[in-house]
Order: C-alpha cells, then sequence, then structure tokens
C-alpha cells in the first residue's frame, strides 16, 4: 500500500538552518546537509527545504546545499522559497533536488507553473498553497473562481510569507494549479503555523476534494493526533512539520508508530 | 573495486546526480556515456530518465544513440533501465500520443486508470513510498527483505510479460516494480531515492 509520508521542513537561510535541530550531537546543527542526513537515519519520507534568503546574491550558497544533499542523502527532497523562472527550476533540479516547489511566484506568473511541468514534468512541480481563513466568500472581479455560496467560511491565498493577501480563494487556486501542471500541493494554514493546536482540517478537506493530485498537510502539528487527523479526517497523503521534529517533541519513529497503531500505511 | 566499471547513458535528463552518486555508494565506478562508440565499449549500461516518454526517445534517436542501444541489448551485457528508463525498454507508450520504445522487453506502457474507471479516487501521479512484492527469483532483489517500501514516482506503467515481472506494486493495479529477462532489467520506482533498499538493488545490478 502507498504509505502516508511523514515530511520534517528545514528552513535555510544564507545557507544556514533557521531554527537548527537542536537536540542531536550534530557537529554543525546549522548544516542543512547535515540535519536532513539526520532525518533521513530518523526515518523521514522526504525532505523539504525552504530557502528564505532575501539577498538573490545568495542563491549560490543554496545550490551548494542541494548539490551536497544529492551526494549525500537517498531520499527525495524538494526546494522551495525564491523560485522566479524556469531557470531557477532547473538550476536546482539540475544539483540533485527531486521537486521545486512555487508559491509567490506561481500567483504572480501561473504559467511558471504549466512552463516547469512541460520542461521537467509534473512530477517536478509542487505548488505551496498558504491559506488563511476569511469570513465570508471572497468578492472580485480578478478571481479565477469565487468562493462557493452558502458557505460560512472561506479560504484566501497568501503571498510573501503569508504577509500579502492575494483576492484568491484557495480552493479555486488549488484547481487551477493542478490544471496547470502541479503534480503536488503544500498545503499551510497560515492561522494553525506556529500555533501547535493541530493542522486545519476543514481546509485540507476542502482541497484535497477538490483536487486529484496529493495533498501535503502543513501547519499547526502539536500532538501526535494532530498528524493522525490530517491524514484521517483531512485525507491528507503527506504531513510535514518542522518545530515538532527539530526541538525534538517527537521522533519522526514516534509518529510512524502512532500513526500505525491507528491503522495507517507507513513506510517503518 | 575495477569490476564494477557502470555507464550512466545521459540523453539530456535531469538529476543524473542524484544515480551517479548512489551508483558510487553502491561500489560503481560510474561514467557519462553519450555516444554509439562509448555505449558499444561498455561493460554495464544504466538507462535513467525523467520527463515524458516520446520526448526521451526523440533524444535518443537525435543522439544517435537507439541502434547501439539495441545492439547493447543483444550483446548479453547487463542493461537496467529506471522509472521512464525501464519504460523505454518495452515495445511502445500511451503516454502523450503513441511512441515506440527500444522493444528489448515485451509490452506497453498505460496510463494509471483515470477518473471514472476502476478506482475514481486514485491520485496521480503514484507519488511516494510503496511496497515491492516478490515474485519468484531474481538477481537484482537478491538477499533483500520482501514487501519493503520503495520510493516512486509516475503516472504511467507497464503491462510486462508475466514470466519478466520479480517484483510488483499495487497501486489501484498491480503493475511490474522489478523486471528481468536475461542480461536486460528494469526498475520502477528509484533506487536513488530508496535508501539502503535501493542502494542494494544497484549494488546487486553491479554484480549481475
Amino acid at each position: 500500500m502507498l504509505a502516508k509520508r511523514i515530511i520534517p521542513c528545514l528552513d535555510v537561510n544564507g545557507g544556514r538552518v533557521v531554527k537548527g535541530v537542536n537536540f542531536v550531537n550534530l557537529t554543525d546543527a546549522g548544516d542543512p546537509v547535515e540535519s536532513a542526513a539526520f532525518y533521513e537515519s530518523e526515518g523521514a519520507d522526504e525532505i523539504v527545504f525552504l530557502d528564505i534568503t532575501a539577498s538573490v546574491d545568495n542563491r549560490t550558497t543554496m545550490l551548494n546545499v542541494v548539490r551536497r544533499t544529492a551526494e549525500t542523502v537517498f531520499l527525495p527532497f524538494t526546494v522551495g522559497g525564491g523560485i522566479r523562472t524556469v531557470d531557477d527550476m532547473r538550476n536546482i533540479l539540475s544539483n540533485g533536488a527531486d521537486k521545486v516547489s512555487l508559491n509567490t511566484a506561481a500567483v504572480y506568473s501561473p504559467e511558471l507553473i504549466s512552463q516547469g511541468a512541460e520542461e521537467f514534468g509534473v512530477q517536478c512541480i509542487v505548488v505551496a498553497i498558504d491559506a488563511k481563513r476569511c469570513e465570508s466568500p471572497i468578492q472580485g472581479n480578478n478571481l479565477p473562481g469565487k468562493a462557493s455560496g452558502g458557505k460560512s467560511t472561506c479560504f484566501e491565498v497568501y503571498v510573501n510569507g503569508g504577509r500579502k493577501s492575494t483576492g484568491l480563494d484557495a480552493i479555486e487556486w488549488a484547481k487551477t494549479v493542478v490544471e496547470r501542471g502541479a503534480g503536488e500541493i503544500l498545503l499551510t494554514s497560515i492561522d494553525r503555523d506556529g500555533t501547535n493546536s493541530g493542522y486545519d482540517i476543514e481546509l485540507l478537506d476542502q482541497v484535497t476534494r477538490a483536487v486529484n493530485v496529493p495533498v501535503i498537510a502543513s501547519g499547526g502539528a502539536g500532538t501526535l493526533d494532530h498528524f493522525y487527523q490530517a491524514i484521517e479526517k483531512g485525507s491528507a497523503d503527506a504531513v510535514l512539520a518542522a518545530s515538532v521534529f527539530h526541538f525534538g517533541k517527537f521522533k519522526i519513529k514516534q509518529v510512524k508508530d502512532y500513526l500505525k497503531e491507528k491503522g495507517v500505511s507507513v513506510r517503518v | 573495486m575495477s569490476h564494477c566499471e557502470v555507464k550512466v547513458v545521459d540523453y539530456r535528463t535531469s538529476n543524473l546526480l542524484s544515480i551517479t552518486k548512489a551508483l558510487q555508494r553502491a561500489g560503481g565506478e560510474v561514467e557519462l556515456v553519450r555516444t554509439p562508440e562509448e555505449i558499444e565499449k561498455a561493460d554495464r549500461l544504466v538507462l535513467p530518465g525523467v520527463g515524458a516518454f516520446g520526448a526521451a526517445m526523440r533524444n535518443i534517436e537525435l543522439l544517435g544513440i537507439r541502434e547501439s542501444l539495441l545492439s547493447f541489448g543483444k550483446t548479453g551485457k547487463p542493461i537496467v533501465g529506471i522509472c521512464l528508463g525501464m519504460q523505454l525498454l518495452f515495445n511502445v507508450s500511451y503516454e502523450l500520443g503513441v511512441n515506440a520504445g527500444l522493444s528489448l522487453l515485451s509490452g506497453e506502457i498505460v496510463p494509471f486508470p483515470g477518473d471514472g474507471a476502476v478506482e475514481a479516487s486514485l491520485k496521480i501521479p503514484h507519488m511516494g513510498w510503496n511496497q515491492v512484492d516478490f515474485r519468484g527469483e531474481s538477481r537484482l532483489l537478491l538477499g533483500l527483505p520482501d514487501h519493503h517500501y520503495a520510493y516512486f514516482v509516475h503516472s504511467y506503467y507497464a503491462r510486462a510479460t508475466e514470466d519478466d515481472v520479480v517484483g510488483s506494486t499495487t497501486y489501484g493495479v498491480t503493475f511490474p516494480a522489478v523486471v528481468e529477462r536475461d542480461n536486460i532489467f528494469g526498475i520502477q520506482f528509484h533506487p536513488e531515492k530508496s535508501q539502503s533498499f535501493g542502494l542494494k538493488i544497484l549494488e546487486n545490478f553491479l554484480k549481475a
């Protein structure tokens, strides 16, 4: 059976891990490659690197991280953050990453999704969607589609690290990115991110119903049961977390053991 | 380990780095090859591949290596196709039109059942870790545990001759994960992304 994936996410700034893995005896806890190798040994199914480097000058630093990871870690990994062109994608993929994750650039230039999918295949193109709850259906004529009427809750897409609203309905946007060639969606709830209060199940449920590609749940993991709820109630194909793993609250194996006991198919 | 020389066919698909590093880790001395002459001289070939079937075959034609791959397959020297590379070994694919393959193995490449078919809820691509169930004796899977997980990413699968299938996986349908016929080998998943399970398979190939 296809296993549900457990994915630790590493934020990287200028080639160094932010909020590093602080509970292990790594020679260099700030080294993304060493952190990734540690998670590989812990049973992670995949790794996501989010490059939060602001300056363009440091892009080559990230490419070094990608290359060194591909040389030492025999797991699939995704790189997101600051990808704006097909060349950016090519650089990352040719240095050994398996997938690239598009976010802000996909909203401003949706054709980037199709171009990437045509050039590298849909399996390489992840679209990250940062969604935030809103009280009433989104209004406006610039939408590819409006929130379905009658619903009390809607979800709006935010960009620029969750700081800027777009007027896009998250569910409609999810459908759009898949039509354009996204092979996977990384769905983050801005409301839940960093709160440890659980994934946004309603958001997950709506998106997983709307699209036919794998969806990674992100934002809010705080207990073992949160992972289970995202998979069971939200129909997530994979669950991503950062702090609960980095700060040693849970080991990846603990999450897998818990899920397995609940009858979820995991790779052990 | 000089007996482990292996050539990886570089026909302009990306991500040769991962497969190269994995083969080195498995004990191989790896070199990339692009010309008919280089392929002819090889003792052992890896045909990697990502992207679409038709585009990959066109690149192979453009590089003028189609014939040399075919004759290599007939020399009895081991060749393994990985992911799309495995699919290229078969007769024909129905991915984005109809495209002829190398016909080193008998069978066709078809899409997973989509909407309205067997399993409407099947998500495409088949992406992630799935189990490889053994079917009889295998040189590639020698010494490995049955029902172990490997990393898959693909939207099409092979309908192969039953006798050639040594490992199968189920996703909506049961399809070949590992195929073997004499010196021709194929792996649908990514051994270079499947941790020690994948590295051991590559090691087995280097000994085949």
